[in-house]
């Protein structure tokens, strides 16, 4: 049962293997598919920078070099096509008329008309947790994203967002605490 | 001091859920937990929310995405092999036939220039050849009369 690696993997495609490429696109589509549409919020723009992440990995093959993990490096391309994407967006939003009232909830997915009561229902409290997971600053949306949608190692995390283990551990408490914050302004306690 | 004891245990709170406190530290939080119902609120609401946030279904990609994204590639090797001095097939068609042009433009000037230097060269060459076989003619002539005339003071 062993499993060949991805850094194996990349490796049999820095040496012309196509076939390692197909794999390693099987192995991250859908997770990086669903770590970018928690940026951009919207499928077909979050697949055009999913396949921009891959064509990445294609033709920038030979810049991974095997002193990181190979998640690593492919979440920080994505990562980065997201975040930019996401920078063009609020610039964008800038420049247009806002339908939404203040800055900071560009990207909560539309309200649903509800009753309090209606508030206290578990099937809510999952769109309420991502309303509030879209409103967190950047960088500890990014954080906890990781952390506890994608599930990566706080190790991991830190060589993606290039910070020092001890601030990653910090931001993933402070953004749990402020998404809970969220919550319990929202009727959830 | 409860305030103060809350700010330090709330620090505490993802390493107690992710079961990364020592077993002095943990002891610590829970027994801080008993006493506390709000606070255990809060830990029990953080550690619900994380469980959600990681039993999120996954959203998958269309099925054209894999289609979608071999084509792309396809055409990146077809412009790739296309490509010549970063210009595309059909730009550097035209370039190259603009070289190709300007060259033979470049060569027929240039040589037209030549042939029609080494004609007037030789133009005035027949014509220096000219005067100098008219100066000989005037020569002969001028030694003919000389001649003649010597004759003809001879004659007298």
């Amino acid at each position: 049962m062993n499993e060949i690696t991805d850094e194996e993997l990349i490796k049999n495609f820095q040496n012309g293997d196509v076939n390692s490429y197909n794999q390693l696109v099987y192995r991250y589509k859908d997770k990086l598919f669903n770590y970018i549409i928690q940026f951009v919020k919207d499928a077909a723009q979050a697949e055009d920078l999913l396949q921009d992440t891959f064509l990445k990995l294609y033709t920038h093959k030979d810049s991974y070099k095997e002193i990181a993990k190979f998640s690593t490096w492919i979440y920080t391309i994505a990562g980065n096509y997201a975040k930019t994407e996401l920078r063009k967006y609020k610039r964008r939003k800038t420049y247009s008329h806002s339908d939404l009232g203040f800055d900071n909830k560009e990207f909560i997915i539309k309200d649903k008309a509800e009753t309090p009561s209606e508030a206290f229902l578990n099937k809510n409290l999952k769109t309420e947790l991502n309303n509030c997971l879209s409103i967190l600053p950047l960088n500890f949306r990014t954080i906890i994203i990781l952390r506890d949608i994608q599930e990566l190692s706080y190790d991991e995390i830190s060589t993606i967002v290039e910070l020092p283990l001890g601030t990653v551990k910090s931001r993933i408490n402070r953004a749990r605490l402020k998404v809970q914050e969220c919550l319990n302004n929202k009727g959830f306690k | 001091m409860k305030n103060n004891n809350n700010d330090i245990m709330e620090i505490m709170i993802s390493d107690y859920i992710e079961d990364n406190l020592s077993k002095q530290d943990k002891e610590n939080f829970e027994k801080y937990m008993k006493n506390n119902i709000e606070f255990t609120s809060l830990v029990n609401s953080i550690n619900n929310n994380k469980s959600i946030m990681s039993s999120q279904p996954y959203v998958i990609p269309s099925k054209d995405f894999l289609i979608n994204l071999n084509d792309k590639i396809t055409n990146l090797k077809i412009n790739k092999k296309r490509y010549w001095f970063g210009l595309n097939y059909e730009y550097s068609l035209s370039f190259s036939f603009i070289i190709i042009f300007m060259s033979l433009l470049f060569i027929n000037q240039y040589y037209n220039i030549e042939s029609e230097d080494k004609i007037n060269a030789s133009i005035r060459l027949i014509e220096n050849e000219k005067l100098t076989i008219k100066d000989s003619l005037n020569i002969i002539e001028a030694d003919n009369y000389i001649i003649l005339q010597v004759k003809g003071i001879e004659k007298k």
